[in-house]
């Protein structure tokens, strides 16, 4: 299903670090979007609330980052990251779950993850994170 | 009697000389007669030979005499022989004359009939005969002097009835011979009082008859059999278990009542039980054997044997009992249980969902509410960062906000681990053991046969759930410093131990606290059919080992539609 943010898809600006956000929670979604809009020069490409949409959306952006939640209705952050290849894939995943543990941390890893954060105690390391990696590509 | 009328062998000497001397002493006289004159003369010598002829007779005479009265003595001394050896006799001697007086009757006799000799010489031997038995005595007594017959046993196999003198009866056994003496035939029984033997064989009789009525008043069915495996011996109550009267039993062949496919094996076993030399034993060891009627219906039975040599000859009996009812119930009460498993599996299997569900809820829902929420806190500190008191505010609330999601995260990873449904059961365990770990500082290693072990969810399920149960029971009580998990699946089943080095307790103790938790763990491995053991001793640790068979999978039906799928659920 296409989310409202995925419109302008496509177009995205070379000056801007392209973001695409993946949570089947609406109020997350809003709230991550809002937290990155803080910073200027991030730009959220697209949302996806399932597995499914996301893989498409993904695909079909290449944005820089994808916000990757671990539980979808339609199955989990694994099958994203796989169905997308995300080990060889220029998108950085980060997979931002409530539901935090070593193993699964682990699993995300070996399945291409760059990063594993708790939802609710490690949102801001994730925008830290985007902040940094589009302030790099602005000194560049 | 016969007398002898002449016994030349047997003239004294001394008579013979004396008739010699007599013949010389009158021929002597005569010739001196002769010479002393003619007519005197011839008188003279009549006269000598009269004398000497007078005095020859007298000789004769005399021999006569004394050979008379040497054979009375003779025969005075033989009787006496012959009633010494009477009186002495130990069983009464009663001897009567053809009119059946009695004409002998022995120092025994007198004690065995407690009559007086001289009261009884001379009466009808009837005296010593209960009245009803006369005629018949005496027709015998006839037919016996009839047949010429010396001697022969009286009564044949039965015993006699004879009469005290104080009227008491008593059973004698008795003989019977007959002679003839001075023209007389003389009848001579010798009798021999049978009560105590009688009593002892009444008294046998009775013992018997005793014993024959308690065996066949058991309940139980009685059968003997000889080495050759023929009954011989078949109590009432095998007569109504097996159908079959004990007339056509006994002689019968043990097999009649065996069904034909364990005849061969059943032969054997008592063979062989009889080369043992075990005086008795249950038959068929656990089993229950099968015995069959005559009507051709099979039966359950319990049974033990026993033998017995007795004169040589083996005897084999067993005692059978038919369980026919106590298989029923067994076998209602195994239904019953397997129904009650069936019903227990469902009920875990229902609650298990239901954690699930639960599970789900507080991760999908309340904590990506929470989430908002705290991302909402950090939102606003971004425009309250001028206000302290705002700001002091949101400090408050955001550690509430931490505090409700910690403790929703606890309480759904206590109501199910999503890590089993997500990601399978070897990380589901990692994480157990890390967070065990971490809470108790206790080391805690875990070896797996396969990291990527695959099984149906109930297992997946029950083998979690046993680590975690006795995990905690190690936490609570064990005082371990090492703990060690082990999991291991073939094809078969899989196999889970927890191994800890703490106190241990001993199993034999009345159920301890900590019990409670070790008997989850055995019923999870009795609801998908395996089983758990625990070993422990004061001082040695404990370990819990469960096995959890996949192909005694009759429950995994009930338990297998579990929610969520087990293992790799991405693929």
């Amino acid at each position: 299903m296409p989310l409202p943010g995925s419109a302008d898809s496509g177009v995205v600006s070379n000056h801007a670090t392209s973001v695409f956000l993946v949570d089947d929670s609406t109020p997350v979604r809003e709230r991550l979007r809002e937290l990155l809009s803080l910073e200027s020069g991030i730009d959220v490409v697209g949302e996806a609330d399932s597995a499914a949409t996301a893989i498409e959306g993904i695909k079909c952006l290449r944005p820089a980052f994808v916000v990757l939640d671990f539980r979808l209705p339609d199955g989990t952050g694994l099958d994203v990251l796989r169905a997308t290849g995300a080990a060889d894939c220029h998108s950085t995943f980060i997979v931002l779950s409530n539901h935090a543990s070593s193993q699964l941390r682990a699993a995300c890893t070996a399945a291409g993850a760059q990063f594993f954060l708790d939802k609710s105690t490690e949102f801001d390391r994730l925008v830290f994170i985007i902040a940094e990696a589009n302030a790099a590509a602005k000194g560049h | 009697m016969e007398r002898p009328t002449t016994a030349p062998g047997n003239t004294p000497r001394s008579l013979v000389g004396q008739m010699a001397v007599l013949v010389v002493c009158a021929a002597v006289l005569g010739m001196f007669a002769w010479w002393l004159g003619e007519a005197t003369s011839v008188a003279a010598a009549v006269l000598a030979v009269v004398v000497a002829a007078v005095a020859g007779f007298a000789a004769l005479l005399d021999l006569q005499r004394r050979r008379h009265e040497t054979t009375e003595q003779a025969l005075q001394g033989m009787q006496a022989r012959m009633y010494g050896i009477a009186e002495s006799a130990m069983d009464p001697i009663i001897s009567i004359d053809e009119e059946q007086r009695i004409v002998l009757f022995n120092a025994a006799a007198e004690r065995a009939f407690r009559w007086p000799r001289g009261a009884i010489m001379g009466q009808s031997l009837e005296v010593l005969i209960p009245a009803r038995f006369h005629a018949a005595h005496r027709a015998h007594v006839a037919r016996f002097r009839d047949t010429g017959v010396t001697s022969r046993r009286m009564g044949g196999a039965n015993a006699l009835v004879a009469l005290r003198a104080n009227g008491e009866e008593f059973p004698i056994e008795a003989s019977i011979s007959q002679h003839v003496e001075d023209g007389r035939r003389i009848l001579t029984v010798i009798l021999r009082d049978v009560t105590e033997r009688t009593r002892a064989e009444a008294m046998l009789a009775h013992s018997e008859a005793r014993l024959r009525g308690i065996l066949d008043s058991a309940m139980d069915a009685i059968i003997t059999v000889d080495e050759q495996q023929k009954i011989v011996y078949f109590n009432l109550a095998a007569e109504r278990m097996f159908e079959c009267p004990q007339d056509q039993a006994i002689g019968a062949p043990l097999a009649w009542f065996i069904p034909d496919r364990f005849r061969r094996s059943h032969a054997a076993h008592v063979a062989e039980f009889g080369a043992t030399g075990v005086s008795s034993r249950r038959m068929g060891g656990a089993r229950v054997v099968t015995g069959l009627r005559r009507t051709g219906q099979e039966f359950p039975i319990d049974a033990s044997i026993s033998q017995l040599e007795v004169g040589g000859a083996k005897f084999y009996t067993v005692i059978l009992r038919d369980v026919s009812e106590r298989v029923r119930a067994l076998d209602a009460l195994a239904r019953s249980r397997e129904e009650l498993r069936e019903l227990a599996s469902t009920v875990s299997s229902a609650r298990e969902q239901e954690q699930t569900r639960i599970a789900r809820e507080l991760h999908d829902e309340l904590a990506q509410s929470m989430s908002a929420l705290k991302m909402d806190v950090k939102l606003m500190r971004v425009s309250a960062d001028k206000d302290a008191a705002l700001k002091r505010r949101l400090d408050r609330m955001e550690g509430q906000i931490d505090a409700t999601i910690a403790a929703m995260r606890r309480i759904a990873a206590d109501l199910r681990p999503l890590t089993l449904d997500d990601l399978g059961l070897v990380p589901a365990i990692e994480s157990l053991v890390e967070d065990f770990g971490r809470r108790t500082g206790v080391r805690c290693e875990l070896a797996v046969s396969d990291a990527d072990m695959q099984m149906p969810a109930a297992h997946a399920t029950a083998v979690f759930r046993i680590v975690q149960e006795s995990l905690t029971n190690v936490a609570k009580h064990a005082m371990a410093s090492l703990v060690e998990v082990v999991v291991s699946g073939d094809a078969q089943g899989v196999t889970v131990t927890v191994r800890d080095d703490g106190v241990g307790f001993s199993t034999a103790d009345p159920r301890k606290p900590q019990s409670f938790g070790l008997l989850g763990v055995r019923e999870r491995a009795f609801l998908l059919g395996g089983e758990a053991r625990v070993t422990s001793a004061a001082g040695a640790g404990t370990e819990v080992e469960a096995r959890l068979p996949f192909e005694a999978g009759r429950h995994l039906g009930a338990a297998g539609d579990e929610a969520g799928a087990g293992p790799g659920i991405e693929g």
